[in-house]
Parts: C-alpha cells; sequence; structure tokens
C-alpha cells in the first residue's frame, strides 16, 4: 500500500508538474502547443491514445476471451489512424484551424456540416470518456482503497488540472509519460510470456511459433486448453 | 477598410504580389463601376486584404510561409481563373485543393498545383485501396478463403485480422509521410 501511494502521488506530481512547466500563454499555445512538438514525441503522445486506460484495463483481456471476433477493435481502431494519418491530419495542419469542426465547417462552407462535427466529436469523446473514466475509477479505488466514484472524481480533477492549465502542451507531454509507462507494461509482460511459452523473446513471432521444446504450434497448444475449458478456438470465435 | 502602414519586411516580401493585386483590383472595379480614381487606395485595400487572409489562415507565428502563400495566388493566374485573382480571400475559396496545402516561397518558380493535387489524390486512394484489403478483405471477406492456409499454425486470415492488417498499417502511414515528402519537393510545395 505504502508503495502503490508513493507511485500515484509521483504520478499526480509527475503530471500537475508538466502542466504547470508547460501552461499555455496563447491560443496557438493551448491548441496545437505552439506548433513547435517534436513529430517522435507526438507520436508518443498519440500511441498512448492507442493504448490507454481502456485497452490496458479491459481491451487486452476482451480481446483474448473474444479471439477472432475481437480483430474489429484491433483492426478498427489501428485502420482509423491511417484513415486520420491519409484524410484528416495534414489538411487540418495546413488549414491552420485549431478543432475538426472548425475545419469541416472552413472548408465545406457550411454551419451544419460544422454543427453536424461538433455532434460526431461530442459523440465520440463521450463513449470514449466513458471507457476511460470507468478505468480511471478502477484504477484508482484499487490504487488508494477509495470509493469507484471517489476514484473518479479524483481522476477528473487532475485531467482538468493539467488539460486546462497547459492546453495541447499539457496534454502532449502527459501523454508521453505515460506512453513510456504504458509501453513498459505491455510489452514486457508480453516479451516474457513469449519468451517462457515459445521460447521466442518477439510476442509477435511467438505468436505463430511453436510451444517451447515440443513440435507443435502455440495456438493449437491453446486450442488445447481453450477447448477442454469449453470455449471455442482462438481463432474460430465469432 | 482601414489601413495598417505595414512593416517594411511586409512590403519587401509582397512586393511582387501587391503590383499584381493591384492591377487585378482596378479591372475588378472596372467591370463593375467605375474605375477607382485612387490607385493608391486600391493598392492599399490590395496590401490590407493580403494580410487579412493571411492573417485569417495562419495566424502571427507563420506569417513568412503565408506570404509566400499570397504571392502564389498572383502565380495562380496561370489557371486563367479570374476569381483567383480578385480577392485574395476569396481566392483561397477557389483553389482546386485545401487552400493551405499550397504555398511556394521562391517568385520565379510556378506551383504545378493541379499535378501535385493528382498525384496527392492517386497516392490517398492507392493506400486506402491496400488498406481496405488488408482489414475487410484478407481479415473478413477472405478470411474462410485464406484460413486454408497457415503461418506458424495460426490460419492466414485470421493472421492477417489481427496481425497482418496492422503491421500493413504501420507501413502505410510511414509509406505516406515519406511519399508525401517527396511529392512536396518534386512539385516544389511547402510541406
Amino acid at each position: 500500500m505504502d508503495w502503490t501511494l508513493f507511485f500515484v502521488v509521483t504520478t499526480f506530481a509527475l503530471y500537475i508538474g508538466i502542466a504547470v512547466w508547460a501552461r499555455a500563454g496563447a491560443t496557438e499555445d493551448f491548441f496545437v502547443a505552439g506548433h513547435d512538438v517534436h513529430p517522435t514525441v507526438n507520436g508518443m503522445a498519440t500511441a498512448a491514445d492507442w493504448m490507454s486506460a481502456a485497452s490496458f484495463l479491459s481491451m487486452a483481456g476482451l480481446i483474448a476471451f473474444m479471439g477472432y471476433g475481437g480483430s474489429v477493435y484491433l483492426m478498427g481502431w489501428t485502420g482509423g489512424y491511417v484513415l486520420l494519418a491519409v484524410l484528416l491530419a495534414p489538411f487540418l495542419r495546413e488549414f491552420g484551424k485549431f478543432t475538426v469542426p472548425d475545419f469541416v465547417g472552413d472548408r465545406y462552407y457550411s454551419d451544419v456540416a460544422r454543427i453536424i462535427a461538433v455532434i460526431c466529436a461530442l459523440f465520440v469523446s463521450f463513449t470514449y470518456i466513458a471507457g476511460q473514466m470507468k478505468g480511471v475509477g478502477v484504477a484508482f479505488s484499487g490504487f488508494l482503497g477509495v470509493d469507484f466514484n471517489v476514484g473518479i472524481i479524483i481522476g477528473m480533477v487532475i485531467v482538468f488540472f493539467y488539460a486546462v492549465l497547459g492546453g495541447m502542451k499539457g496534454v502532449t507531454y502527459t501523454q508521453v509519460a505515460q506512453y513510456c509507462v504504458l509501453i513498459f507494461a505491455y510489452t514486457v509482460p508480453a516479451i516474457f510470456m513469449s519468451l517462457i511459452i515459445t521460447g521466442n523473446p518477439i510476442p509477435q513471432l511467438g505468436f505463430i511459433s511453436n510451444a517451447a521444446g515440443e513440435d507443435i504450434s502455440m495456438l493449437s497448444k491453446l486450442y488445447g486448453v481453450v477447448t477442454d475449458l469449453g470455449f471455442q478456438e482462438y481463432t474460430q470465435t465469432d | 477598410m482601414v489601413f495598417q502602414p505595414p512593416q517594411s519586411f511586409l512590403v519587401s516580401k509582397l512586393h511582387g504580389c501587391l503590383l499584381k493585386l493591384q492591377l487585378d483590383n482596378v479591372r475588378h472595379e472596372g467591370r463593375h463601376r467605375q474605375p477607382s480614381a485612387n490607385l493608391e487606395t486600391v493598392l492599399e485595400t490590395a496590401l490590407a486584404r493580403c494580410v487579412r487572409a493571411a492573417t485569417l489562415h495562419v495566424g502571427k507565428r507563420m506569417q513568412p510561409r503565408t506570404l509566400g502563400k499570397i504571392r502564389l495566388l498572383d502565380a495562380k493566374d496561370d489557371l486563367n481563373n479570374y476569381e483567383t485573382s480578385v480577392d485574395p480571400e476569396r481566392a483561397l475559396t477557389y483553389l482546386p485543393r485545401i487552400p493551405g496545402r499550397i504555398s511556394i516561397v521562391s517568385d520565379t518558380q510556378k506551383t504545378d498545383a493541379k499535378g501535385y493535387w493528382t498525384a496527392t489524390i492517386r497516392l490517398t486512394l492507392t493506400l486506402l485501396a491496400i488498406w481496405f484489403v488488408v482489414s475487410y478483405g484478407a481479415g473478413i471477406l477472405f478470411r474462410d478463403f485464406l484460413d486454408q492456409f497457415s503461418i506458424g499454425g495460426a490460419p492466414l486470415g485470421f493472421w492477417f485480422a489481427q496481425q497482418g492488417s496492422i503491421y500493413v498499417f504501420v507501413v502505410l502511414i510511414f509509406y505516406y509521410c515519406f511519399a508525401m515528402a517527396r511529392l512536396e519537393r518534386k512539385y516544389k510545395v511547402e510541406g
């Protein structure tokens, strides 16, 4: 508990420190971090969006449980990044507008389009936030030993603080901090599981390798386990 | 329109564009009402419009780039679109592509905006076709067919759905960056 508290408080302090350091002085600073975020840093922040609280706490398990059926999540949200990179991001950037509704409204000379974009943005954000906040509540109620609702409120206050104070720069650099934690938390267990089960340290290759010391593929062995438990084969589920 | 005396930097940067805009404005005024008597007013209005369009588009920190864009409007004349050379702000809306994507710095070099845009569209469509084929195609539509084959114990269709498509997505994004940078160099467009 002591160590947990230490890590949680240190993380909060780090985020608030970043927010104070990055506090926005102008509109451009607030929305686009003053155009001076390095692409690599931006990529790290974007990656932290990909593997956020919801994906870490529940998507990984959901996909493991759903097997092939879970692929739609994998393809959906990684594929979405391709659409974003090819169809939206470069134009938004060059157009000099800060938000997607601004861009859509100005680009198509239509306030109707702008309003539709606002509604879409709100809808998407609420869906996303609902998942994230559930994750935040679970994490904080567990770590801090407080009520689920109190956990959510603590999380909201912290996010509110660094987002309002630091704007995009604050968000970007807190995301970078998250990225460093998440990439470690994701890859280390995956590497060691892959190493133990298949003897291959690269999880992506381990996935299609034979089980360690046996002449049977890892997936076939997995089928044996899950079908014994009464589930469908991992690759065949709907 | 109130004319703010521009900084000397602005004037020198805008010089080429100024003259052109001035001429266009005279022509414009002449078509619809009496030619403007005061040439200087026209010139001032043109400059004010320029600067206004500039502020409108990128904001204070990127003015040198914006000025490049304004000058391009002048260079755009080769499209023979009368509208494009009348009012910078309106002209921006008539560019056959998203305004902000065009900007050149050089005075002498004209940008082949159409060629650049066609190439961009072609690249985008190609990448999206691949995007579709590896995810919807290999992962869902042709899954049953591909599942006859296997890769290290994993049915191929399933592998595409959970692994292969994602590798391709990552490659697509990197390739897009690389290809766009190459296009921008080729067509002398500032990215």
